[in-house]
């Protein structure tokens, strides 16, 4: 897919609360966040309400952003908690792994049914953790150094965490296929 | 899919890459930027500090620190602390002797007062009158051991 370059987003300008530099952040990230959301969540409107969240969030708490050192970082931080977050109102706190573990991902994500069937389905069958790191590394764009500070654990752990998680990916694809 | 001839490392993540997801819509946009344009227009939240787990172990760590090392300047300046520790009132010479006399009844008053002061004579005790110095003492070599006779 032929992707517009990504903006540039002035930090000082989303903690000054001016609205162009959240247009120019929701252009860079909104679909990176989406598609981690949806993979997370197993379900495209539960993802679209958790990016919403996250701007939301972002906008209430712009004072903050002057000091972060890694945006995309820390806005995938916040979607994972929005995640979290969602997961709290439907009441499934104490099981929010286990339940991002069983959900089947939405056909409606896939306008390809082999495709869904195999590669979805496959990394819906990662656990939760793997997964993650994995849909923020690929479909998030983000580095190691990213991922860790967004989950909070160190880039070797991120790292050793996605090579397992690749390596299980991998195991699933073939003996799907 | 499974891409044999890729490398292993690549068709995996490729086709993860890939796949299909949710794209965002026009509608999306326009929801969040509604929701971003009514939050801004919220006063903006203060910023607060965090306690960090490690950030609260650390302050009660530096409580405790302080507490001891205030405790200790205070020890080494308080006179409290310096009192002279009291001792067991020590007997004296006569107590002694009248001792003496009763484990031992065949002493005279004058032998135990002798005794006992040579007991004495290598303490701190103070010297005290004898009764009668002039009694003799029994000899050296009658089992007896006046060591410290001050006589």
């Amino acid at each position: 897919m032929e992707l517009a370059p990504e903006p540039n987003v002035d930090v000082k300008l989303l903690a000054a609360g001016e609205p162009v530099a959240y247009a120019a952040l929701y252009a860079r990230l909104a679909r990176r966040l989406l598609r981690v959301a949806g993979a997370m969540l197993g379900d495209a409107g539960e993802a679209e309400d958790a990016v919403h969240d996250v701007f939301v969030a972002l906008a209430r708490g712009r004072e903050r952003l002057a000091y972060v050192e890694d945006l995309d970082a820390y806005v995938f931080a916040s979607l994972r908690h929005a995640i979290a977050a969602r997961a709290d109102r439907r009441r499934i706190e104490r099981r929010h792994w286990e339940r991002l573990a069983s959900i089947p991902v939405s056909a409606a994500q896939s306008a390809d049914p082999a495709d869904q069937g195999e590669v979805s389905a496959a990394l819906a069958a990662l656990p939760p953790e793997q997964r993650e790191i994995v849909v923020m590394k690929i479909d998030g764009g983000l580095t190691f150094a990213q991922i860790a500070q967004a989950l909070s654990i160190s880039p070797n752990t991120a790292a050793s965490r996605y090579r397992y998680a690749m390596e299980k990916l991998r195991k699933l694809l073939e003996d799907r296929t | 899919m499974k891409g044999k001839g890729l490398d292993q490392d690549d068709w995996a993540e490729r086709a993860v890459h890939q796949r299909a997801g949710p794209e965002p819509t026009d509608n999306l946009r326009n929801r969040v930027l509604d929701g971003v344009r009514r939050a801004l227009a919220e006063p903006a939240a203060r910023v607060v500090w965090g306690w960090s787990g490690a950030a609260r172990w650390a302050a009660v760590a530096a409580v405790l620190i302080v507490g001891l090392a205030l405790s200790q300047m205070a020890a080494s300046v308080t006179p409290f602390f310096d009192r002279p520790v009291a001792v067991a009132p020590s007997p004296s010479v006569r107590d002694v002797a009248q001792l003496m006399r009763q484990v031992s009844p065949g002493l005279n008053a004058d032998e135990a007062d002798r005794l006992a002061l040579a007991s004495a004579a290598r303490g701190d005790l103070p010297a005290i009158p004898i009764a009668n110095a002039d009694t003799k003492l029994p000899a050296p070599d009658a089992g007896l051991n006046f060591q410290g006779d001050v006589r």
